[in-house]
């Protein structure tokens, strides 16, 4: 009687979750595409907007976006640091120990993330192992000066993880910061989209922002009102001046009972902030210092047939 | 029962946030404006009404003893099948409601429907019954939301109405507290006078 029971509910439940996944896997398999599609877009959006450039004023045609990928990665077992940055025409995989020492670099012209092995030739691919592929960092240039940087990043807020992106300046300065996804609650973490917060970061130097901290009192009205006459954080350069001059060492005032999540979102930038400068200081550094070890001219040679 | 009176029933007489009080925490935590209200009425309501309408088809089914576990794996799969559809297909709607569907999974109405009513009742009026708790639910939403949004931020659906802000405390947490007892005890009073008596708990089976 009781092995009957057993059976009885564990089939009844067994059917239920095998039509319950299949449903959710066909729906995942038919709005993949399209989701990844709008995260891409939204993100390209997102990115536009952070370097100033919108519906009234779009991006001049000229304007290139450079890409440089990390990668973390293993060179004869060892772990070491893997960046993919341009280099005239095509791209160059650097590689560097964790202490920040030149190892190798090879010439990657069209290295895509998921298929990088591939393109390494037979004799690196003896060496470097277990590649993968963290972040990308993205540039924008106009006739060869940097525009701005674009880096993205990630902290755990109230409950999930928030990716946010910051826009920099050449110089490192916070030029304005968005919030791509979060799933804070509305009315109170989610504020964090609003102008009066994330117009916060914008003006802030690299090293203001890396000494900031959170505020409970409540905002200064006229600093609040200046935060939010640019909705979408397009301040001009006199304006950027003045957030910077009045306001660049005043805390980040954390949203009405939302500490965590206000707090969550400052971490997240000043880390990635903070980081990305480091490691483009390391790849500078790199750049302008001879290899440790130079690669084998065979292994240059050999580069191509992969691709 | 026409099911015109279901869906009154779900409104006033058995008003899930006013009579009921079920799910009465995103009643706290949402309601700081109409606008939130809305969107989270919206999508309560077409979970209730989808979830109703599985319990009411499978109800012959499933087994008594994992009823709970199965509405829950219902009520889930919905959740996270319109996610990603919205997701996919509305990412501009998607935005603004994303935060309001997730929250769904865990409300405590909409589980409470499907074991009192749609487990026991064919899928029409399990359909309408879904309906009106869900325009129920929203309606008390908007209701507290309004209250809310007038008193702590001076507005009403983002307009500014009073120019000042008479009670931050309104859009506090502790602020829905007090709205949602007050909406309450006036609700009742009316639908005292109206010789309405205290619906049985969690609703009319």
């Amino acid at each position: 009687m009781i092995a009957k029971q057993i059976i009885k509910i564990t089939l009844n439940l067994t059917v239920i979750c095998f039509f319950a996944g299949t449903i959710l896997g066909l729906v995942n398999m038919g709005t993949q595409h399209a989701k990844e599609e709008n995260q891409h877009k939204r993100e390209v959006l997102t990115s536009m907007s952070l370097l100033g450039y919108g519906a009234g004023n779009p991006a001049p045609a000229d304007l290139k976006m450079d890409k440089i990928s990390r990668y973390l990665l293993a060179v004869d077992g060892a772990p070491a640091l893997g960046y993919v940055i341009p280099a005239g025409q095509g791209q160059e995989l650097i590689i560097l120990s964790v202490e920040g020492g030149k190892l190798l670099s090879i010439p990657a012209p069209q290295m895509e993330n998921p298929e990088i092995n591939q393109h390494l030739s037979q004799e690196m691919r003896r060496q470097v192992s277990e590649l993968t592929h963290v972040e990308d960092y993205r540039i924008a240039l106009l006739d060869g000066k940097v525009q701005g940087y674009l880096i993205t990043g990630n902290n755990l807020g109230f409950k999930a993880n928030i990716k946010m992106m910051v826009a920099l300046n050449s110089d490192f300065s916070v030029r304005g910061i968005a919030i791509l996804e979060s799933e804070e609650d509305p009315g109170l973490g989610d504020e964090a989209k609003e102008p009066y917060f994330r117009n916060q970061f914008a003006g802030k130097s690299a090293a203001q922002l890396a000494r900031i901290s959170i505020s409970k009192n409540p905002q200064p009205e006229e600093y609040r009102s200046l935060l939010e006459s640019q909705p979408e954080g397009h301040f001009t350069a006199e304006e950027m001046e003045n957030l910077r001059a009045v306001y660049g060492d005043s805390p980040i005032y954390s949203i009405t009972g939302s500490t965590i999540s206000s707090t969550a979102v400052m971490v997240g930038v000043q880390k990635a902030v903070g980081r990305f400068v480091y490691r483009l200081q390391q790849v500078n550094a790199a750049l302008t210092a001879p290899s440790s070890s130079a690669p084998a001219p065979e292994a240059r040679e050999g580069e191509g047939e992969g691709v | 029962m026409p099911v015109f009176q279901l869906i009154i029933r779900g409104l006033l007489a058995e008003n899930p946030v006013f009579r009921l009080a079920l799910s009465m925490c995103p009643a706290v935590a949402v309601t700081t404006n109409i606008k939130n209200g809305f969107l989270l009425g919206c999508a309560v309501v077409f979970v209730q009404v989808m979830s109703n309408i599985t319990a009411s088809v499978l109800r012959k089914f499933i087994h008594p003893r994992v009823r709970v576990v199965i509405y829950t794996i219902i009520i889930a799969t919905w959740v996270s099948t319109i996610d990603m559809i919205m997701s996919a297909y509305l990412p501009d709607l998607y935005d603004q409601v994303s935060l309001y569907i997730k929250l769904i999974v865990v409300f405590a109405i909409i589980i409470s429907r499907m074991e009192l009513f749609a487990s026991k009742n064919p899928v029409t009026p399990s359909l309408f019954d879904g309906l009106g708790m869900g325009l129920g639910f929203m309606f008390g939403l908007m209701m507290i939301g309004a209250v809310r949004e007038l008193l702590g931020s001076g507005q009403l659906l983002g307009f500014d109405i009073l120019g000042v802000k008479p009670l931050l405390i309104m859009i506090l947490p502790a602020g829905g507290f007090f709205v949602i007892g007050f909406l309450m005890s006036v609700f009742n009073i009316i639908l005292k006078k109206l010789g309405m008596g205290a619906p049985p708990a969690g609703g009319h089976h």
